[in-house]
């Protein structure tokens, strides 16, 4: 398990895990607000979570 | 309609296709035609030439050794990769480097040549097919936003602005705001320099694949959706076009393997455009 300091920035002092600190946030965000249109869709609701996947694993680039 | 349509004739006179790529294209057709023969028209356009051996050696194709003749090039990549490398260059050529608000064109390019890489991969796996000018549909697909932005600046950005603005895309915000799109720009171009039916065929159904009789419009569909989620380049908006669900069905995609194909979709695909200029 990673300690605060790992993640947040660097140089930043923070006793507080912020969500753009963690890694891939702003990648995820913008996949999220993508689909904003198709949540009754499950086709793109599957595309979306294997992007999710693939953000995670820092395979998207930003 | 028809001021547009005296704006395209006028547009398409000075956009001409070289003569070279004609002549390239009718020798690969022809049976009787080697590589040298291919070579020796190439090589009558230093420029061109000269821009083909530059992708060929580009990091993209990945070889050690560095290709320093067309022949050897068309001996080693094939007839139909020279035809749409030729063809890229021209692409690349037409390209204006204007940028509008933070679209720019190079990344437009990435993005066309994505949708044709994405689009030879499909029809490979699926094995829907022969797999030839699909490259060229995707380079070409949408060829129109590129000519709109270089020769309609004003229509161009006010789009753009009302596409992001809206969350909806490019042909969605022409359709609203302007009496002429992108589509219509593209098909009355390629129609001028005498692509085949088929890629006219994308052109006008890759956004809805349903309407036509050929497989090709699915496969750029599906081609220029994966190239959007995938933010493989700057296609001028952020939204997705409706998915046709038969474009699943036609490609055999099962949509619980979507990242197993994203993945693969990542490694043959260029995420810069420094990557292959």
């Amino acid at each position: 398990m990673n300690d605060e300091s790992d993640i947040n920035a660097p140089g930043q002092n923070s006793n507080t895990i912020r969500n753009d600190d963690l890694p891939y946030e702003h990648v995820i965000r913008r996949i999220n607000d993508m689909f904003v249109n198709y949540s009754q869709n499950s086709t793109m609701l599957a595309m979306r979570e294997a992007l999710l996947k693939l953000a995670n694993e820092g395979l998207l680039d930003e | 309609m028809n001021d547009i349509r005296s704006r395209l004739d006028e547009i398409s006179d000075i956009l001409t296709i070289p003569d070279v790529l004609v002549e390239v294209n009718t020798l690969i057709r022809s049976p009787y035609s080697s590589a040298s023969d291919i070579a020796k028209v190439i090589n009558r356009d230093l420029a061109l030439s000269a821009k083909i051996l530059k992708l060929v050696n580009s990091p993209y194709y990945g070889f050690t050794k560095q290709i320093t003749s067309i022949n050897y090039a068309i001996v080693i990549l094939g007839y139909n990769t020279i035809r749409d490398l030729a063809i890229s260059v021209f692409i690349l050529d037409l390209i204006d480097d204007k940028e509008c608000g933070d679209f720019n064109p190079k990344s437009f390019w990435q993005f066309s040549v994505n949708v044709g890489i994405i689009a030879e991969h499909l029809v490979e796996r699926s094995r829907l097919m022969r797999n030839d000018g699909i490259y060229v549909a995707g380079l070409l697909h949408e060829i129109g936003v590129v000519i709109l932005n270089q020769f309609f600046p004003d229509e161009f950005s006010a789009a753009y602005r009302y596409a992001r603005e809206n969350n909806c895309t490019l042909l969605q915000a022409e359709n609203t705001i302007l009496d002429f799109n992108h589509i219509v720009i593209s098909e009355y171009i390629l129609q001028r320099w005498n692509f085949p039916e088929t890629i006219l065929d994308v052109c006008r159904y890759c956004y809805s694949p349903e309407i036509s009789k050929d497989l090709l419009p699915y496969v750029i569909h599906m081609s220029n959706i994966f190239c959007r989620v995938l933010r493989l380049g700057n296609p001028a908006d952020n939204a997705i076009p409706e998915l046709s669900a038969k474009a699943l069905n036609v490609l055999n995609i099962d949509e619980n393997n979507f990242y197993g194909l994203f993945k693969d979709i990542l490694k043959i695909t260029i995420h810069s455009v420094s990557q292959i200029l």
